[in-house]
């Protein structure tokens, strides 16, 4: 009786078996790359393909190997403080990790300081011109939170995180992160819809950032990764959502029949490049990388294939650009500027003796759970 | 041979007299598990938990006290627990019927129908998320359903809530209550039945005396399985839950990935663990007071035989019948349309996961074939989890056999050590192995992928392994040995054959968790990234039906590999029950 099922489970387990023997000997070949000159870890996602096509010009330009490892939103931050604790990496360069986890790991020996003299002269004068030049780390991209709407409201679009939460007007559920460095976000954008001033923000006056979520909490649903907060629009579950530029403006290229909307002073999330100081090729390597970052037509290359991160605020670029592609871009001339999120804020310890980012996310789950 | 009396009794009589000694030390045999798990997995998390009270060189119990002192974290821990019974709940009653039909199916509708309870084992919860969601969403069909038939006045936001946390979590663990609790009824021959059926018992009776204890401890063994992945389980709760309803995984990962606040995270942990083992010591002194009582005829006994029998005989047996049939085909149901969703998702519109698709394409998985990107990874991830099957299979069936027949003390505290990681949120158990596998130069290395995931599969093929090798009869083994045969001839002629179900549905599952290994992966990888982890950092911006893609392309294997059994099976002759063969011994 139970011949012909274990005859049909040994099938099933004997096919994946022998597709493994199959590929184990190209696998073990490729298993490490070993011999790159420089390794560069990028993030995941739009902006990682983007690094990931670049590298490839990158080293038919110059001969040089590179290798690339891949950060998620999920793994970089714990890798970067392993670093941090154990002062060995495996890689020489990380690009676009984003400013949350810079900070939080930027201790004595992490990373490599910066040196400027190889890169392109016009380049350099761009990125310091922005501000973008610290001592161990470049300012490399900027992600803006996008409100992503239902096009039941085309007729009177949402203007203001006032109008986020103002379900009389614009009626339906309203999505948020779930958790992560979208707490402080949510957060903020609170305290802008209640009418604090961008520049009032800090110190977070948390008692009324949850007065105010108060009023909409039983019509806010959260999504955890930024697909999903768009598949909610889609789908009719929420009418407006706060979700980061990729995923609004991915969906946007591929005509889904959504809005798309940056609001003045909508809190923006800050991504670094930084050098790290004990990489298996050492400082040097990634800053021969850094050096040819620097140059405009990159990064206007690097605007262009994600289509949201400036990461040059600069004439040097723009003119490079064309300019209709930029428009939820958070930092062009001439377009209002958003408010940048503190993450030195953030990582101050306050009084309790915690850092701000914890009493972020501790309010919030407290929040959640009453 | 006679059989009849209550086995589980019977067996541990026979352990406690130790008439014929089996192994000299059986326990032995799990000591290579064991090693193995203690070295991999709990020696990082304790090192981890170390950490939470052992800060800068001092100790402190700051973090506890900061848990202790929180407004929200007790109140999180009991939900995550009451949550997780609740799944429990959910996945051993309703899969009850369903193990049930397994058992009793024969020929090719068994293997289809084991195909089915499998079908969804093989999506990773990434895209399932995406089919419960357009399944449950406002506008979907379970909504639309349920407001024509009048229960709701309008639609409910199903989706995000603990509702949908629940269908969601029961969905992924469901199919293990049920290979496990079917793995043990295997062993369950029909002549039982039949004989308890001629000596005059009523067919509820038959049920509650032979067949359910019989059973008993697969249902068991699958509770405690459900129960504890059920405890750390992150993605579903996280995409299908409630604004309020905050579970502890979420808490624990925040603190991990972003916070960066480690010693606070193993200080949770801790909490967690303690918290998720009261229910099981509950009901451990529960059944120890019954005991001491030593009352032989208990008062839930007495209920049993006078009220609960007797109205349960009031029903037709046919009728009894009828609906466990029904309440299976429901479930079987239940299993399988996501899976129908996830495969509708992956020939629509390649950046679309919505019901019903916009058009439909093969662009899918034209993209698919035509990436290394994912060709290259999906090798990888069939060869690290087929070794992960094997090393799971030979340690975790050496293991559990050795635990259960050392029994007692010694099962229950080796049990309990292989399986307690895997209650703990996954990335807890990632994250200290990850350390770990820096420390010693494997991670980045394929080796450090494939023991890391060994883990959990061998915690898993354990359990599965061991609630089958409880049951067969330890006077099987004796008689083998007093015919003259050696104790390897033992094993490999009467108890593998004996245990064959359970080796396979746990050497099954084991490759399939660690195909399915996520977060472990993420970490511990490097450049040897494999399809969850691809799957992952290709739905971290933009929606994608690659995902669809894959899991459908997993789904089309399964069904060739049965098309490819069923095809077998009709051309051979048929075969002797394997219960039939060792009863004859």
């Amino acid at each position: 009786m139970k011949s012909s099922l274990t005859r049909f489970l040994a099938a099933a387990a004997v096919l994946p078996a022998v597709a493994a023997i199959a590929s184990c000997g190209s696998d073990g070949a490729s298993a490490d790359g070993g011999d790159a000159e420089i390794v560069i870890a990028r993030g995941a996602g739009v902006n990682g393909a983007a690094i990931e096509t670049l590298v490839g010009e990158f080293e038919e330009e110059t001969g040089v190997e590179v290798d690339t490892v891949e950060l998620s939103d999920t793994d970089y931050g714990p890798k970067m403080r392993l670093i941090q604790q154990t002062g060995r990496s495996d890689f020489d360069l990380a690009i676009a990790i984003p400013g949350d986890i810079f900070p939080l790991t930027d201790t004595d020996g992490v990373y490599a300081p910066l040196d400027t003299a190889g890169f392109d002269p016009e380049g350099l004068a761009a990125l310091e011109e922005a501000g973008l030049v610290e001592d161990n780390h470049l300012g490399n991209q900027d992600i803006t939170p996008l409100t992503v709407y239902s096009n039941e409201f085309a007729d009177n679009p949402p203007k203001t995180w006032a109008d986020f939460f103002d379900l009389e007007k614009y009626p339906g559920y309203r999505g948020l992160q779930s958790g992560g460095f979208g707490v402080p976000i949510n957060i903020e954008i609170a305290l802008l819809a209640d009418g604090v001033a961008p520049a009032d923000l800090y110190p977070l006056d948390l008692d009324r950032a949850f007065a105010k979520l108060d009023t909409i909490k039983d019509d806010i649903t959260l999504w955890d990764a930024a697909p999903k907060s768009l598949q909610d629009v889609l789908d009719g579950n929420t009418t407006m959502t706060f979700t980061y530029s990729p995923a609004a403006l991915g969906a946007v290229k591929d005509g889904a029949d959504v809005g798309v909307t940056l609001f003045e002073d909508a809190p923006i999330v800050r991504g670094y490049a930084a050098l790290l100081e004990k990489g298996p090729n050492g400082p040097e390597a990634g800053q021969q990388f850094l050096d040819w970052w620097s140059k405009p037509e990159v990064q206007a290359k690097y605007a262009e294939l994600t289509n949201f991160g400036i990461v040059l605020p600069s004439t040097a670029v723009y003119e490079r650009l064309d300019r209709k592609d930029l428009a939820y871009a958070p930092f062009v001339e001439g377009q209002e500027q958003g408010s940048l999120l503190d993450y030195e804020y953030y990582t101050e310890t306050n009084d309790a003796g915690v850092s701000n980012l914890d009493e972020v996310l501790n309010r919030w789950n407290e929040w959640r759970a009453s | 041979m006679t059989v009849l009396a209550p086995p589980a009794r019977q067996e541990g009589r026979v352990r406690r007299a130790r008439r014929v000694p089996s192994l000299a030390s059986p326990a032995l045999l799990a000591l290579p598990a064991v090693a193995f798990v203690v070295v991999f997995a709990v020696f990082p998390l304790a090192d981890f938990a170390w950490r939470s009270i052992r800060v800068d060189g001092s100790f402190t119990l700051a973090h506890y006290r900061q848990i202790v002192e929180s407004s929200y974290f007790g109140d999180v821990l009991v939900r995550t627990v009451l949550t997780s019974m609740g799944v429990t709940a959910c996945c051993v009653v309703l899969g009850y019927p369903l193990a049930v039909l397994l058992h009793r199916a024969r020929g090719r509708t068994k293997i289809l129908l084991a195909a089915l309870v499998v079908l969804p084992y093989l999506t990773s919860v990434l895209v399932r998320v995406f089919a419960w969601s357009a399944l449950l969403g406002l506008r979907g069909p379970v909504n639309r359903a349920l407001v024509a038939l009048g229960v709701f006045d309008e639609p409910q936001q199903l989706g995000h809530s603990l509702t949908g946390a629940v269908i969601g979590l029961v969905h992924v663990l469901m199919p293990i209550a049920v290979l496990t609790m079917w793995a043990t009824m295997s062993r369950i021959a029909p002549g039982h039945e039949v004989t308890a059926g001629a000596l005059g018992a009523s067919p509820v009776r038959v049920f509650t005396s032979v067949y359910w204890p019989l059973s008993r401890q697969g249902v068991v063994a699958g509770a405690l399985l459900v129960y504890v992945l059920a405890l750390g389980a992150y993605v579903i709760p996280v995409a299908l839950g409630a604004t309020n309803g905050l579970l502890f995984a979420q808490v624990v990962a925040d603190q991990a990935t972003v916070a960066l606040n480690w010693p606070l995270a193993g200080a949770m942990t801790v909490a967690m663990l303690l918290a998720g083992l009261a229910p099981l010591v509950v009901v451990r002194l529960a059944r120890w007071v019954l005991r001491w009582r030593r009352d032989p005829y208990p008062a839930r006994q007495r209920i049993a035989s006078r009220l609960v029998l007797p109205a349960l005989e009031l029903v037709p047996a046919p009728v009894w019948r009828v609906l466990a049939r029904v309440l299976a085909v429901l479930v079987l149901a239940f299993l399988v349309i996501p899976e129908l969703v996830v495969v509708v998702f992956s020939v629509g519109p390649t950046n679309q996961l919505s019901l019903p698709p916009d058009s439909l394409t093969l662009d899918g998985y034209r993209a698919f074939f035509a990436d290394p990107l994912w060709t290259t990874p999906m090798s990888r991830s069939f060869a690290f989890a087929a070794a992960d099957g094997v090393l799971a299979l030979v340690l975790g069936g050496l293991a559990a056999y050795g635990l259960v027949r050392a029994g007692g003390r010694v099962l229950t505290f080796g049990l309990g050590l292989l399986v307690f990681p895997l209650a703990l949120p996954e990335i807890v158990p990632a994250l200290s192995f990850y350390v770990f596998a820096n420390r010693f130069g494997l991670s980045g290395t394929p080796s450090g992928v494939v023991i890391g995931q060994a883990v959990t599969a061998i915690s898993l093929a354990v359990v599965i392994i061991a609630a089958v090798v409880r049951n067969i009869d330890l006077d099987l083994e004796h008689a083998s040995r007093m015919s003259g045969a050696s104790r390897l001839q033992t094993l490999r002629r009467v108890v593998v054959p004996l245990a064959l179900p359970g080796l396979l549905v746990g050497g099954l599952y084991a490759f399939l968790n660690a195909f399915d290994n996520l977060v472990l992966p993420l970490f511990v990888a490097g450049l040897n990234t494999t399809v969850p982890v691809r799957m992952f950092s290709q739905m971290q911006d933009t929606l994608s039906s690659t995902i669809a893609v894959v899991a459908s392309l997993l789904i089309a294997l399964l069904l060739v590999a049965t098309a490819v059994a069923v095809a077998v099976m009709s051309r051979a002759p048929a075969r002797i029950d394997l219960a039939d063969v060792a009863s004859r011994k």
